[in-house]
């Protein structure tokens, strides 16, 4: 039997409650927004280094994402996927082609042009994006299961 | 479609917070439904039987926990049980996303 529409209502409201006990649980400590902005930022410097050494820091990033994601699950019992469907995918997009052109860029005028020190302040932009999509990710996260931001 | 399996409330919370994550832990999961733990595993194993969620043991810190995540089939189930809540309910305008989870409600 069909529920009716006053028990259908109560039955949406209960599972918002749960969605924004959720928002509340997956809250980052600055801290988690600083690591993220960190790895993206050292991602995009790693060609101020010879190659050699370049591919060894990107194997030391990767792995610091591997233990974020670890730090993750222990610290909030859950893992949420930065590419989830919802709203919140066009942030990571967004923050994802920004990185891709800073990456770019940073590997020809390193490689291509012989400027080495370019990575670095292009590394420091590439920080400064990710803590900010970081946050705005999570706001915008928070917005849709229906919590203030 | 409308689906007694997802229909109890507790279910239906655990079913929203599953659309979200990727996996959840078993205390997270008991905190998120605000349920005791005997009523989660009762639910859990419901929802395990008939295909919507897929359960897992691992250890962390020497014990052993279970973590659960969303099948295709239970997110596919999960949509549609909303979508007719949200129509019995009237809810206009608040349909399930094509790609995404079901929006909150809109006073």
């Amino acid at each position: 039997m069909n529920p009716s529409s006053t028990d259908a209502a109560e039955a949406l409201a209960a599972m918002h409650a749960s969605q924004a006990r959720l928002a509340a649980a997956a809250n980052c400590p600055p801290e988690r927004h600083l690591a993220f902005a960190g790895l993206l930022g050292g991602l995009v410097a790693t060609p101020a280094l010879p190659a050699t050494w370049s591919l060894v820091a990107e194997g030391v990033i990767l792995l610091g994402i591997v233990l974020v994601v670890r730090w993750d699950r222990r610290r909030t019992g859950m893992f949420i996927n930065g590419y989830r469907s919802g709203r919140t995918r066009p942030v990571s997009f967004a923050m994802l082609a920004v990185f891709l052109v800073l990456y770019s860029a940073s590997m020809w005028l390193a490689r291509e042009r012989g400027i080495h020190w370019a990575p670095l302040p292009l590394g420091a932009v590439a920080a400064a994006v990710g803590y900010y999509a970081s946050i705005l990710w999570q706001r915008t996260f928070r917005r849709e299961m229906g919590v203030g931001a | 479609m409308f689906d007694p399996v997802i229909h109890p409330p507790a279910r239906l919370q655990i079913m929203a917070v599953l659309a979200t994550v990727q996996d959840a832990e078993f205390a997270m999961l008991r905190k998120t439904a605000d349920i005791s733990d005997s009523v989660l595993s009762k639910h859990l194993s419901a929802l395990s039987e008939a295909g919507y969620v897929r359960l897992r043991k691992a250890a962390q810190d020497g014990r052993q926990r279970t973590w659960a995540s969303i099948t295709r089939a239970g997110r596919a189930a999960f949509r549609g049980h909303v979508a007719a809540l949200q129509a019995l309910a009237g809810v206009m305008g608040d349909g399930v996303e094509e790609m995404g989870e079901p929006l909150p409600a809109r006073a």
